[in-house]
């Protein structure tokens, strides 16, 4: 840190804040702590346990029900959220490019479009959506949820690229042009470069709500064939009646969440960059 | 001239293609079905038979909808105005008092867990911490503080619980914005007002929220707009439960359409929060419009 030249009376100031802050946010890490904890410890006589990780590799009894190992959801997950980022990713930075970048007929029509429907609640559709899915006859498969959480977020990643497009210099595209690229070899070796941030920060917002989409699971999948995670550990926390104790629910959502924590730690700093530039984003 | 345009074109639509056709056949297509079905006795046989605006009747003569309407009402306004208030204090705690960027962003990076957590995991957080036995652990704090007897708070107090929990997972998102905000007003007004002799609060009142004017206004539609349209954590905590005490009109329409099956009047349900929507989203419009007028 460089030298503080702030007299003495902000910096007690900013020492109170610290103390504030630390007292408020005590109570939030606390619970999750206390409720992770779980996962570690036996009920009642506290001893340290590995036992609640069974359902790893192994089918377990619960109850009355057998539950399967989470193998299958986790891997639905993961082919679930590998495809639906990368395809975000994708189709969001080519339409992004083209409405930044390019001139064409229906140009406004289309950024109108896109400036309504990203602030427009796709869950509202899921109704009509669950009918266009069955008419395709791909209801109640992966491949079903995955195209429509492509289109529910396109809206949105696709204006905030189309930000970090707009915010490249001219000439650096026209020298790129001049130099013998044309529209395609630009994009792909020059301007996709300039937005790695961008497509940074899209990419995690992407994988984030990929990973612990629940809803879409909910409303489109009838069935327990296709379990991912999040319908995987739903199941075993209805309202009605809890069927994991805690312990092995805290082991599950620690699995669960773990590729998320990950992600968080590395890329918070994006994460932050991207909740702006994609809120306010003028 | 012309061959130029066109070519321009093709170039142009085989970069929007797959936009294209993901908006069409996903998004603009359910709308336009969400919307049909509305007028329709639509349910699980799927069969198509419109019965004009009966549904929208029996919206308003079911009595539930009075009290779903309240919900919706209360719950969007108190959580917004806390969801505010808070932005606005962890904001300028964390970025104003707070100068050392590294503290003020781990701060902001605990504020962000909630946010992050998977709802499956989420929900199931706070029935465990709320568990109506002597060891849940709210309970134990109220037992040691002096309580007489375990309380089953989510039977008790479902829309606190409801209201709170929504209001940890909204705080991140304004708190950044906010906090962005205030990073961006230049130093020299903050020396200006101390030499002038005022205090933080003088500051915070007569620079940081004027500063702020637009961020604000507009956290407060966007996150309206989310609240209304958002049921997640409603539906995991509570299900809009006990009874009806905590069903909001969103959830009120995937319980009709997903839960009872009755696709039709779920939808018409889903239409009406939908024009609410619209009118939001062109007020939105509206404000943005203002404000980039209002930089040149």
């Amino acid at each position: 840190m460089k030298n503080d030249t702030r007299p003495r009376f902000e910096r007690k100031k900013e020492n109170i804040a610290v103390l504030v802050m630390i007292l408020l946010c005590i109570p939030v890490l606390f619970i999750y702590f206390s409720f992770f904890k779980n996962a570690f410890f036996v009920g009642g006589t506290g001893a340290f346990t590995l036992d609640n990780f069974r359902f790893l590799y192994e089918p377990i009894v619960l109850g009355q029900r057998t539950v399967q190992p989470i193998g299958q959801a986790f891997t639905n997950t993961v082919i679930f959220t590998a495809i639906s980022t990368v395809c975000e990713v994708v189709i969001s930075c080519m339409a992004g490019y083209a409405l930044a970048r390019m001139e064409f007929t229906g140009k406004r029509v289309i950024t109108f479009s896109l400036l309504s429907l990203r602030l427009f609640p796709g869950v509202l559709l899921l109704i009509g959506a669950l009918y266009v899915l069955m008419y395709l006859g791909v209801l109640n498969t992966l491949f079903g949820v995955i195209i429509v959480a492509i289109a529910l977020r396109l809206p949105g990643s696709t204006f905030i690229i189309r930000n970090f497009f707009t915010g490249i210099p001219r000439d650096i595209e026209n020298s790129a042009l001049v130099d013998g690229c044309n529209r395609m070899t630009a994009f792909f070796q020059v301007i996709i470069h300039m937005v790695k941030p961008g497509i940074a920060s899209i990419s995690m917002f992407a994988f984030m709500s990929a990973w612990s989409n629940y809803l879409l699971f909910n409303t489109l999948i009838f069935n327990t064939k296709t379990p991912v995670l999040a319908t995987y550990l739903r199941v075993l926390s209805r309202n009605d009646q809890m069927i994991a104790d805690y312990g092995v629910f805290a082991a599950m959502a620690l699995v669960y969440m773990l590729p998320v924590l990950v992600f968080f730690f590395i890329s918070q700093k994006q994460l932050m960059e991207g909740n702006i530039s994609g809120g306010k984003g003028i | 001239m012309k061959r130029n345009m066109r070519q321009k074109n093709m170039q142009a639509y085989f970069f929007l293609s797959p936009f294209l056709i993901f908006i069409t056949v996903l998004y603009i297509l359910p709308a336009i079905l969400t919307v049909a079905m509305a007028f329709t006795k639509l349910d699980s046989a799927f069969i198509w038979e419109f019965n004009g605006l009966n549904n929208f009747r029996k919206i308003f003569k079911d009595p539930n909808t009075i009290i779903i309407i309240k919900n919706t009402l209360f719950y969007v306004l108190v959580t917004i105005v806390f969801t505010v208030v808070l932005d606005l204090f962890f904001a300028i705690m964390t970025t104003y008092f707070i100068q050392d960027e590294r503290k003020g962003n781990l701060f902001k990076a605990i504020l962000m867990i909630p946010m992050i957590t998977p709802a499956v995991v989420y929900s199931v957080l706070w029935i465990w911490l709320l568990e109506a036995t002597d060891t849940g652990l709210a309970n134990q704090f109220y037992l040691a503080l002096g309580g007489t007897q375990a309380v089953n708070w989510i039977a008790q107090y479902p829309f606190t619980v409801v209201i709170l929990a929504t209001l940890l997972t909204s705080i991140a998102y304004g708190t950044t914005v906010f906090s962005s905000a205030v990073k961006s007003i230049p130093e020299n007004q903050f020396r200006a007002a101390r030499v002038d002799g005022a205090g933080e609060w003088e500051i915070v009142r007569n620079i940081i929220l004027p500063n702020l004017r637009f961020h604000i206004t507009f956290i407060t539609l966007w996150e309206t707009l989310g609240l209304l349209t958002n049921y997640v954590t409603i539906m995991l905590i509570t299900n809009g439960g006990p009874g009806v005490q905590t069903e909001v009109w969103a959830l009120s329409s995937y319980h009709k359409a997903f839960a009872d099956s009755q696709y039709g009047y779920g939808a018409a349900i889903s239409v009406l929060l939908i024009l609410v929507v619209m009118v939001l989203m062109l007020v939105i419009a509206a404000v943005m419009r203002r404000q980039e007028k209002s930089q040149g």
